[in-house]
């Protein structure tokens, strides 16, 4: 301590005073806590004082006791984190442990040290007791460690495809590529973020291609001794070395890659060399596979959505610049950063995908046997075909899909299905089927199940829901979605808890922002399709603007956008419509509906925007000023506050930083229907 | 002319030796506080040329501090003091832009090769 | 040991609000305009991708509005999902409570209806009123919080 010129008597005094204090502390919390050993307050400050007490004493060099109050904080740090309960055998340690804290205290007071208090037994006895381990828990040597340095240090490391493209690109800027060695020193620990400090300046300087160990992700921090960086810069040597002059860094190496090597480097692919991949691999056992928490997920995903608008602005802010002469470096800069943010989000937004994502086949794989079981029970003779459970979906929509799914299948088994008798009558073979497929298609995720069985009865359905002649079969049939279609009567116990498809309708179309129809014959068989969007939370919409301010419509909803004139409009009355293939559908004035009637809202004018948008309870053709784009937006949900008249599903930042509302257009479908705005 | 130095951390002790060490190299400490709360009005009072920063502290803690801080003076120099373990904590701190970091419990010679490192850019 | 308390002035009241239920303190800047809003609504701002509505106090106090000046802040709070941005005339400082010096209030404090008030307390000059910002919030638009 004296080597820093401190006064060690006067250290002393006040570190005895406050010892003095933190142990009179401690022993009111323990005896507090020997009444009451559940106590946080006192669970907390105990962890507290002793983790002062840590640090002090090792700033004094007081290495014994610093451990035996380290011991003690951890059997606390335990406890809080309800790992450990308070028992009798453990509260007598506890006490032993602060009665040897007292003593090395008094010790120290008169002018003695330490050294030569066994710590030992009591240390020993707490371990015991509190399950502590001996150091640090993980201890696995990694046995191919060596053999993935040596590789690195070779600079044998494979690229991966995009990281070769960056070479490429780099090249083409006309940088140079560099490797950078740097050696973490021996003391310093953790080592991790001490590397860390140094990619953190590199990153803002140059442009980073491939790091060995990886520091995106941090493993095991005995890996981080040394590190090497392949990066790319057109900057000064001295700058890129720079950025090493971080403390505890050692030996920086900086080599500039010549034509030679790079090419080498590009031309590392898998065949090649794959004795450094394996080991590689190997090196990276604990890290592979990691168990991941949904929220955790959530949150990147999040974070991901952000990402992509940041992106948008930077490729703006791009656009701005390239407008102006001046700027021409920064111009590149923006250029390459706009392009680095860019494929990092692409990338990072399959990665995550990937992690959301499962096969669907974890919502099918339950299906053979339903079906199995239920046959049996109906007597009927079924035979179920699978395909495409490999498809991916979003996590989410798994267990909200399940039920409805479940639901459908119960339905065509007990409805659908005809027994073996009837089959037969109807010249069908007697084995009845059902199959559920699954694709992608379109950036959307098409769910069929069918039956080739008696098909829905077209006259019952349109008795039912009161439909008449104009309405053509196809269409009628659809009407087993409508909200109140089915009965409690009309369902056996066998199809659900008297629920019937507008249930599941409903479920689709609500929490899942997905859509399902219905194609049948009479004796023919059902065909049931739903459509999912891929994920949840980013929408491919329309941006449309009315009366200065900005709305956004999922492209999904949109039948088609026309112009609307005073040709093509219908008035009946006190209401409008547009007349669209020779039907009308009702026309929505918007600015109105949001803003409140304007004194334009009467006349049309020459051509307005109009957009059809469809949903199963029918159509809406929105007037709105101007189509101004089509975008992938990453929708946020809406606060109460700001809509109280339920009219948006959703919110969104653009590219600009504007915030635009998504319309709700299923609610908007649903007020027209019910006999319109007023009132709302 | 001496450098000026913000000290915060919740312990008065830590903060007596840091000024110790610190003052008997030349540093002028011009200022000390006890909590992420005060950490961040003493910065925007004094300006001064670089601050410790524990971040373990509580109520605000040092982290929220150190981002306020960064905040409202994006060249700030800060130096954290962190835990063993707080490996994400002190990776955070180094994206928001910290000069470096100490781990406690350190030696006097650490803190001040930290900060001349960091003061001498 | 009391609680930290965030103290804000609308018009002649002070008044705070518990430090944990704040995430942010930011300017009254960048904020869109949203019509379709209630009144007291101002707009809307981008905070960390997140869009959170701007709710006037002064207006939803009743008082009436006035310019927004350099000492406007809006006070971002949170209580599990839910985020709002309040303005407010300014901020005044962090003070620290003793639950001791806080007294509970029945009757309404102000023309402020006590079921907003968790309490009040004598600071230096001037009667701070704890609130109950949550409970402001989630009141229907059509019922005044001050009379």
């Amino acid at each position: 301590m004296s080597s820093a010129g401190l006064d060690d008597k006067k250290l002393l005094r006040a570190f005895l005073e406050e010892a003095e204090e933190l142990l009179e502390k401690l022993n009111d919390n323990l005896l507090q806590l020997e009444k009451d050993a559940g106590n946080p307050d006192s669970i907390n400050e105990v962890f507290r004082l002793t983790h002062s007490l840590k640090s002090e004493s090792a700033l004094l060099g007081f290495t014994r006791l610093s451990e035996l109050a380290h011991r003690l904080e951890d059997v606390f740090d335990r406890i809080r984190a309800d790992h450990l309960n308070l028992s009798r055998p453990l509260m007598d340690a506890i006490f032993s442990a602060s009665d040897l804290i007292h003593e090395i205290i008094s010790r120290i007071s008169r002018g003695q040290t330490d050294t030569e208090i066994d710590i030992r037994s009591v240390i020993g006895e707490l371990q015991q007791l509190a399950g502590l381990g001996l150091g640090s828990e993980a201890a696995e040597p990694v046995e191919a460690l060596p053999a993935v340095a040596s590789a690195a240090e070779s600079g044998e490391l494979p690229l991966k495809s995009f990281q070769r493209s960056q070479v490429i690109e780099a090249l083409d800027r006309g940088e140079k590529i560099y490797r950078l060695r740097i050696k973490v020193a021996e003391e310093a620990e953790p080592k991790y973020p001490r590397a860390y400090l140094v990619f953190n300046n590199l990153e803002m300087i140059t442009n980073v291609i491939q790091t060995f160990p990886n520091m995106t992700a941090a493993q095991d921090d005995r890996l981080y001794e040394r590190i090497v960086v392949l990066l790319s810069s057109d900057l000064p040597e001295e700058k890129i070395a720079a950025a090493c002059a971080v403390d505890l860094i050692e030996e920086p190496e900086l080599e500039v890659l010549d034509k030679g090597r790079i090419d080498e480097l590009l031309s590392l692919r898998e065949q090649g060399k794959r004795s450094a991949l394996r080991a590689s691999r190997s090196a990276r056992i604990e890290s592979t596979s990691v168990r991941v928490d949904t929220n955790k997920l959530n949150e990147i995903w999040q974070l991901v959505g952000e990402l992509t608008i940041y992106k948008a602005q930077l490729s703006q802010l791009h656009d701005r610049l390239s407008r102006r002469r001046e700027n021409e470096s920064i111009k590149g800069e923006v250029e390459r950063a706009s392009d680095s943010l860019e494929r990092i989000t692409t990338e990072m937004q399959q990665a995550i995908m990937g992690t959301r994502m499962v096969p669907i086949a974890v919502l099918f794989n339950k299906f053979p046997r339903l079906v199995r079981d239920l046959s049996r029970k109906l007597g009927k003779n079924v035979e179920l075909e699978i395909q495409g459970k490999d498809t991916e979906i979003d996590r989410t929509i798994v267990e909200v899909l399940s039920d409805p799914l479940t639901h459908i299948i119960r339905n065509s088994l007990d409805h659908g299905l005809e027994e073996p008798e009837e089959r037969r009558k109807a010249n069908k073979p007697e084995v009845g089927r059902i199959s559920i497929t699954a694709q992608q298609q379109g950036g959307k995720i098409v769910i069929e199940v069918a039956d080739d069985g008696r098909g829905l009865d077209v006259g019952k359905i349109r008795k039912k829901a009161g439909i008449g002649a104009e309405i053509t079969d196809e269409e009628a049939v659809q009407y087993i979605f409508s909200p109140g279609f089915s009965t409690k009567e009309d369902v056996t116990d066998l199809s659900g808890r008297g629920v019937g498809m507008d249930v599941v309708a409903t479920r689709i179309r609500e929490d899942l922002k997905g859509e399902v129809e219905v194609r049948s014959e009479s004796g023919g068989g059902t065909l049931i399709r739903i459509l999912l969007p891929l994920t949840l939370t980013i929408l491919h919409s329309l941006v449309i603007s009315c009366s200065g301010y900005f709305y956004a419509i999922p492209v999904q909803d949109i039948r088609e956008t026309v112009k609307v004139t005073e040709q093509n409009t219908i008035i009946e009355g006190e209401n409008e419509f547009y007349d669209y293939e020779g039907r009308k559908v009702p026309l929505l004035r918007l600015d109105s509906v949001l803003l409140g009637p304007t004194e334009e809202s009467s006349s049309l004018g020459l051509e307005n925007n109009g957009v059809v948008v469809e949903q199963r309870r029918g159509r809406v053709c929105i007037l709105v000023d101007e189509l101004v784009e089509e975008e992938d937006l990453v929708i946020k949900p809406i606060s109460d506050l700001l809509n109280h008249r339920r009219l948006f599903s959703g919110v969104t930042v653009l590219g600009d930083g504007r915030i635009i509302f998504i319309l709700d257009t299923a609610r908007i479908i649903e007020i027209i229907e019910s006999g319109g705005f007023d009132g709302i | 002319m001496a450098f000026k130095v913000l000290l915060a951390d919740d312990l008065y002790f830590m903060r007596m030796v840091q000024k110790e060490v610190l003052e008997s190299k030349g540093f002028q400490i011009v200022g000390e506080a006890s909590t992420g709360t005060e950490a961040l009005a003493k910065y925007q009072e004094l300006r001064p040329d670089i601050v410790i920063l524990d971040i373990t502290m509580p109520e605000m803690n040092g982290l929220e501090a150190m981002k306020r801080i960064f905040a409202s003076d994006p060249d700030a120099k800060i130096i954290i003091c962190s835990a063993i373990g707080q490996q994400s904590l002190i990776v955070d701190a180094i994206n928001s832009g910290i000069k470096d970091f100490i781990v406690k419990p350190f030696k006097p010679e650490r803190l001040l090769s930290a900060i001349n490192k960091a003061l001498t850019e | 040991m009391g609680d930290k308390y965030v103290v804000f002035q609308i018009g002649e009241g002070h008044y705070s609000i518990p430090l944990e239920e704040v995430s942010q303190i930011i300017r009254y800047e960048n904020v869109t305009d949203v019509p379709t809003a209630p009144h007291f609504v101002d707009g809307v701002i981008n905070v960390g991708g997140d869009v959170v509505p701007v709710v006037n106090l002064r207006t939803r106090f009743s008082l009436e509005r006035t310019e927004i000046s350099r000492k406007n802040r809006v006070i971002i709070v949170q209580k599990q999902d839910l985020r709002y941005g309040l303005l407010v005339d300014s901020v005044q400082e962090i003070l620290e409570l003793d639950q001791d010096s806080v007294a509970a209030e029945a009757a309404s404090v102000f023309g402020m209806k006590s079921e907003f008030v968790r309490g009040i307390a004598k600071i230096r000059d001037y009667l701070l009123v704890l609130l109950d910002i949550f409970k402001v919030l989630s009141t229907s638009p059509e019922i005044p919080i001050k009379e």
